[in-house]
């Protein structure tokens, strides 16, 4: 495939260039979608972020290098992506838990996933430590390649993932403690707009 | 409690689960669609680079023209805005709003700067020179200053500019700025006078991490300096706003809160120099509290010595800290404010509170607690249909609050008002403020010379004609590829 990705980087063959295209995209659709939902923890926000990636990639194709890790451009630019939604306000206000009517199916079965202790908890996290749980213990990456992937020093990956786990800990384990969810709920960076 | 390696498993087990839930087929979309706008797209593309050969022309024979004219000193506001202020758009992260007197206050919306003198009724856009309008402090109705992404005609990211007035607004001078070279995060600006200033920002270093820098004007903003950077980043206030929590007493003392800039433990610093060097200082909390998460707020002075430090504990309670010495220590407040039912309005953030003008007040959720020297009282307040993010008071009558509500009828919902409302009545009844902006005055427009600045007009209307276009195909495409998407769903 690599070839043919040359090829269609360099515009000399469109229809192997919609092809090759297309199987890339039927084969990392599904990743990029679940490791920017494990950050944002909204579908259609890692929906956007996912076909967003894909459209930056096909807008930049001719200024990839020949040599370039299309999966991992693409992971990058998701979970880069992901990882700033947070800055935006309406980002914020979409966090809120939400009690959803919606047939989606794939909403309804995210939404039975640990429940919403779990699902608050990980919120209460920075997006970045987010970022760095979802590749360490979704993807099973290394240090290493979360530091590469992230563009960070390996020590500083390690020191998040380390803060990241401890907060969930905290967090999971008062509230096991027999602590009323309501009133020991940890600090969850949103807004819910009553 | 659970063991570490119970969190790892619950870990792996959500994301196995959401790998399971998450289906593998993706909607079907193909690059040829966008393919096609690529080749159809020449005729825009040849229309805004001649949108844009206008647009640079016409500006270097205005700028030529210009420069022939003696230059005026100060820059007057551009056309007012024409949205209400009543209505707030926290488009940037600046602090949206401030009450200076029971007449006068400023609102940020969007990007426009909007003031008001009559407690409202009307508005006047003042709105400084600056594409990304800005981060405000008054310190009285007269003297101000305004920070912003400066990149006048261009939708480029700018770089930081400052602006000051010494009328109201009436005209802005853009002000030397040791600033950073490209508009940074959440810039908070804080004066104790009208010559002893500080604008701190976020940056980051050289490995893409989050660092605290400031920067200091001791006349007035004529001339800014840069200081060591800070010990730690300081924090977002109250998360929404993204202002930060920087507040000075004097010309030598002044405080932040910050962390490490992924949301760890938060310290307040002070500093007894100006801003130059910072330690960390001890805040008490109640024993049962210890090593839990707290959410500190940057004090406020009722006098030289006396002081109050809201402390949000990581249950919601609110703690007020005192000092009687300046700032030099704190003691452990004595009274503890509950979040009433419904649930914290805004969970895992210091909860707004405002200390001044005779006035003490912390927002919990939709309840106010309110002391004006006579006491603590517990207010629900009538007119309030959200959550309050934001409360100010002039005086122990009038205060301005920003709240938000939903517009949605039906769940899910990222459709929402933050409305600015007011209360004559010591906070128990809040209506919005309403009244349209008003015109402003516009010497830069006439004494700008027409012809060049009409071309620069035409090429700037070209270019977004263009702009939009593109952006209206790429929005067809997108709508088609969510309703390719809830197709494959509904299967």
């Amino acid at each position: 495939m690599c070839k043919q990705l040359f090829w269609w980087r360099r515009g000399t063959d469109d229809r192997a260039a919609r092809r090759d295209f297309d199987a890339l995209y039927r084969q990392l659709y599904a990743p990029l979608v679940r490791a920017a939902y494990a950050i944002t923890f909204d579908l259609e926000v890692a929906r956007e972020i996912s076909h967003e990636a894909f459209m930056r990639f096909w807008e930049r194709r001719d200024r990839l290098a020949p040599d370039s890790n299309e999966k991992a451009w693409l992971m990058r630019v998701a979970v880069n992506l992901a990882i700033s939604h947070r800055r935006g306000f309406l980002a914020r206000l979409r966090h809120q838990p939400l009690v959803t009517a919606s047939a989606d199916p794939a909403r309804l079965a995210l939404d039975r996933i640990e429940g919403a202790a779990m699902r608050q908890a990980m919120l209460s996290l920075d997006p970045r430590e987010r970022a760095v749980l979802a590749m360490r213990y979704g993807k099973d990456m290394s240090f290493a390649e979360i530091a590469s992937l992230l563009q960070r020093p390996q020590g500083t990956v390690r020191t998040v993932c380390r803060r990241a786990l401890n907060k969930l800990h905290r967090r999971l384990g008062g509230r096991e403690a027999g602590g009323d969810a309501t009133t020991l709920s940890d600090p969850v960076p949103v807004v819910n707009v009553q | 409690m659970m063991a570490e390696r119970d969190v790892v498993d619950r870990l792996t087990n959500l994301y196995r689960e959401i790998d399971d839930a998450i289906p593998e087929l993706p909607p079907s979309w193909r690059p040829d669609s966008h393919r096609r706008l690529s080749r159809q797209s020449w005729p825009i593309q040849l229309l805004a680079t001649a949108a844009l050969l206008v647009i640079v022309i016409g500006g270097a024979v205005l700028i030529k023209e210009a420069r022939l004219r003696p230059s005026p000193a100060p820059v007057t506001s551009p056309s007012p805005q024409s949205t209400s202020p009543s209505l707030v758009s926290l488009s940037n992260w600046v602090r949206p709003m401030g009450l200076l007197t029971d007449r006068d206050g400023w609102v940020v919306s969007g990007n426009a700067l909007n003031v008001t003198r009559d407690g409202g009724t009307t508005w006047r856009a003042i709105t400084p020179p600056a594409y990304s309008c800005c981060a405000v402090f008054f310190l009285d109705a007269a003297h101000g200053w305004a920070a912003g992404a400066y990149n006048p005609g261009s939708h480029a990211v700018g770089t930081l500019k400052i602006f000051g007035t010494v009328d109201g607004g009436a005209t802005w001078k853009q002000l030397d700025g040791a600033g950073p070279a490209s508009l940074a995060c959440c810039p908070t600006l804080d004066f104790v006078d009208p010559q002893h200033g500080w604008l701190a920002y976020q940056d980051n270093d050289a490995s893409g991490g989050p660092v605290g820098k400031l920067l200091r004007t001791t006349n007035g903003g004529a001339s800014w300096s840069a200081l060591p950077t800070l010990p730690a980043v300081p924090v977002e206030f109250h998360g929404i706003f993204q202002y930060m929590q920087v507040r000075f007493a004097s010309s030598s003392t002044g405080w932040f809160v910050g962390d490490d800039g992924y949301g760890g433990t938060q310290r307040l610093y002070l500093t007894v120099d100006g801003g130059l060097s910072w330690q960390p200082q001890s805040v008490p909390v109640p024993g049962t509290e210890a090593g839990a998460v707290t959410h500190l707020t940057v004090p406020s002075f009722l006098s030289d010595k006396e002081g109050v430090l809201p402390v949000t504990l990581n249950d919601g309670h609110v703690l007020l800290d005192s000092t009687s010495d300046g700032g030099a220590t704190w003691s452990l407040g004595t009274h503890l404010f509950s979040r009433s039912s419904p649930p914290a309005a805004i969970q895992g953030n210091e909860a707004p509170t405002f200390i001044g003008n005779g006035v003490t007040a912390i927002a919990l959720g939709r309840e106010l607690e309110i002391n004006s020297g006579t006491g603590w009282t517990s207010v629900s307040p009538n007119g309030i249909a959200g959550v309050i993010y934001s409360i100010e008071f002039a005086n122990a009558r009038v205060g301005w609050a920003l709240s938000g509500r939903s517009l949605c009828q039906q769940q899910p919902c990222i459709t929402h008002q933050v409305l600015l409302l007011r209360t004559t009545d010591g906070g128990h009844h809040w209506s919005r403020v309403g009244g349209a902006v008003g015109s402003a005055d516009s010497a830069v427009g006439a004494s700008l010379p027409m012809g060049p600045l009409a071309l620069v007009v035409l090429g700037a209307l070209a270019l977004i004609g263009s702009t939009f276009k593109t952006r209206s195909v790429t929005f067809r495409l997108r709508r088609q590829r969510s309703q390719q998407e809830d197709a494959w769903l509904d299967k």
